[in-house]
């Protein structure tokens, strides 16, 4: 042995072997810890997108009123998110678990932790109204976010089951009835008519507005509206009748 | 220094004078050297030329990576650490686990007893054990190995494999059980 110790010693004089530097090793924890916070903050704009998004899709809302429920709650998960979020737990899992003492909780203890972080941490941040900005910035920079991302697409572009959403291009009123003109978000035209419905307070009806309207669809892009809802948001607690 | 002041030095202590004068770093490697050889033997299953090479890795390793260690811990579940992860290391190179070694008449040798966890505790340090031990899975046989030969603490072990200690109890538990079914198996006096 004595022999073994001897080699070691002058292997590391021959080859001038030097200890690694303190520094590097406070570095590499530091980096690890900072993207553990980073990943953190990330899961949770994710989280509180995917609440926003979820919650935008009105799922909760048509709750009574559909058939297709299980259908529309599907459609409603906004999986791109979802999946970003789970994404950045795991790699959060990851940076925490190469810290100096990560390997003490165990992989499901941690799991649970980051995930519990994330959604009280998301949930704040869906609170505070961040959500709406940072998709709106998304929508404008990112071409096709909008489309791909944003479940609203999905809920409210199937007018044979009732969902129709776009923009209002143009009012009209006769003794049939009142109309309304919308482009939807394939961008074909349809005449709506919202006599019989329920309108809520956060719709103003004016052209350009962006809507979401329920109800049933018609031969020659005609739709009956039961239920007109904002595009941004569900104006809960807000809704009454037009007439 | 003579060796009764070494002696008398903790393992943290050497550790600062070897990072101000490197010709100290002999005194490390004269306490961890037999240990870490056996260490290495029992749960690899090696020649003693490639236990003396994976131990040369371990102690060069141990050197450069010095300024790591925080003398808030156990030195010696660092350097076990080092230890473990070269082993590690070597496995993957080599391509195999121990566990594919093929069976041995030394199973017919392991001695009858009535209490598996007499047998195992009295007989630890036989080598009819470490070859039985070599049948186990390493995550079982570390733990095992780590454990009862070289007598290291639930928190200890945890530092050294970096597994949670509900990990450790649990691989020592199980490692233990899957430990008398291999005597069961290979110990014909049983």
């Amino acid at each position: 042995m004595a022999r073994i110790s001897r080699e070691i010693l002058e292997k590391i004089e021959k080859e001038d072997i030097k200890p690694i530097g303190r520094w590097s090793f406070v570095l590499r924890n530091y980096i690890l810890w900072t993207l553990f916070v980073l990943n953190i903050l990330f899961g949770s704009i994710g989280f509180a997108l995917t609440i926003f998004l979820f919650d935008s899709s009105d799922a909760f809302e048509l709750i009574l009123s559909v058939n297709d429920l299980f259908e529309v709650l599907i459609l409603a998960i906004p999986m791109v998110w979802v999946v970003l979020t789970i994404l950045f737990v795991v790699i959060a899992y990851l940076n925490f678990r190469y810290t100096d003492k990560g390997y003490k909780l165990s992989f499901v203890k941690l799991v649970i932790t980051n995930t519990l972080m994330i959604m009280v941490l998301g949930y704040g941040i869906y609170s505070m109204g961040l959500p709406r900005y940072i998709n709106g910035i998304l929508a404008e920079r990112i071409p096709e976010y909008a489309r791909i991302v944003d479940p609203r697409y999905r809920v409210w572009d199937r007018p044979e089951q009732g969902y129709l959403a776009g923009e209002i291009v143009s009012l009209k009123e006769s003794l049939e009835g009142e109309y309304i003109m919308i482009i939807d978000l394939n961008g074909e035209q349809w005449s709506v008519n919202i006599t019989d419905a329920q309108i809520r307070r956060a719709v103003s009806l004016r052209k350009g507005e962006k809507i979401k309207a329920y109800g049933n669809m018609f031969e020659d892009n005609t739709f009956k509206a039961s239920d007109v809802l904002p595009w941004e948001g569900r104006g809960r607690r807000m809704q009454e009748i037009y007439h | 220094m003579n060796k009764k002041e070494i002696d008398k030095l903790s393992d943290s202590e050497i550790v600062e004078l070897t990072i101000y004068e490197r010709d100290n770093y002999k005194y490390i490697i004269d306490r961890y050297e037999k240990k870490l050889f056996r260490y290495i033997r029992r749960i690899l299953y090696v020649n003693k030329e490639d236990a003396e090479d994976i131990l040369q890795d371990v102690f060069i390793k141990a050197y450069r990576n010095i300024k790591s260690y925080k003398n808030k811990y156990k030195f010696s579940s660092w350097i076990y650490r080092i230890a473990h992860n070269e082993a590690v290391s070597f496995l993957r190179k080599q391509n195999t686990d121990i566990t594919e070694i093929k069976d041995n008449e030394i199973f017919d040798r392991i001695p009858s007893k009535n209490n598996i966890e007499d047998d195992f505790l009295r007989n630890l340090k036989g080598s009819e054990v470490r070859d039985l031990l070599a049948k186990l899975d390493r995550k079982y046989r570390e733990a095992l190995v780590l454990r009862y030969f070289e007598e290291m603490e639930y928190n200890e072990i945890s530092d050294t494999l970096c597994i949670p200690g509900g990990t450790v109890a649990s691989l020592i538990s199980r490692g233990k059980k899957k430990f008398k079914i291999l005597i069961e198996k290979y110990g014909k006096n049983i």
